[in-house]
């Protein structure tokens, strides 16, 4: 069945866009580290370059966004949405504690860029939290 | 409010398994299986979908907790 649901192609146009997203994003921080960080690029290029792989990133969650609206199984698309909502409240919450932590407390200063990367491990945790309650992980990669 | 259904019976008396009836309603078999097990309430226009796949209506399939 995942097969088949894999054909789908809402599915395929998913799968698609984040194969080009992520070949954007290792291209443009490629070109950073080696642009910016050794050819010491700098002025508004640098900043250009530099606001790349985090544009490639954010367009991941266009492309979540477009499958939740291109998917026609009512009851997948409510899974997707679930583990949106999950992922984004488990991001949220913890960049909102770690912020209070840096403020109060003597703790490492985190990057920023590491917060949407922990909203993709709560896309997962939304999986599981969809098996655990209603008994499919639905079909999110 | 929690609505039963007669999914289950109605697909066990056709001989369908739960993959059949979600080939018939051009939906996941994970989604008949949550309506199934009562773990999610179809929209009505799937409602429907339903009845007309089973040749019922849906106050035949669909009853009231």
């Amino acid at each position: 069945m995942i097969g088949d649901l894999k054909k789908k192609p809402e599915v395929r146009r998913y799968l698609l866009r984040i194969v080009v997203a992520m070949v954007i994003y290792l291209g443009s921080l490629y070109g950073a580290e080696v642009l910016i960080e050794d050819g010491g690029l700098s002025g508004w290029p640098a900043y250009l370059l530099t606001a790349l792989p985090g544009v490639a990133f954010a367009s991941v969650f266009w492309i979540f966004a477009r499958l939740i609206i291109e998917e026609r199984d009512e009851f997948l698309r409510l899974l997707y949405v679930r583990q949106v909502m999950v992922a984004t409240g488990l991001t949220l919450t913890a960049a909102a504690v770690w912020g209070f932590f840096e403020t109060y407390l003597p703790v490492p200063h985190i990057a920023a860029f590491w917060w949407p990367t922990l909203w993709f491990f709560g896309i997962g945790v939304g999986a599981i939290y969809n098996k655990i309650t209603m008994g499919t992980a639905g079909e999110c990669r | 409010m929690p609505v039963k259904n007669r999914l289950r019976v109605l697909r066990a008396e056709r001989e369908w398994s739960q993959n059949d009836l979600a080939e018939r309603l051009d939906v996941s078999r994970q989604s008949v299986n949550a309506i199934e097990t009562g773990k999610y309430d179809p929209s009505l226009p799937l409602a429907f979908r339903i009845a007309d796949v089973f040749g019922l209506t849906i106050e035949e399939i669909f009853l009231r907790n």
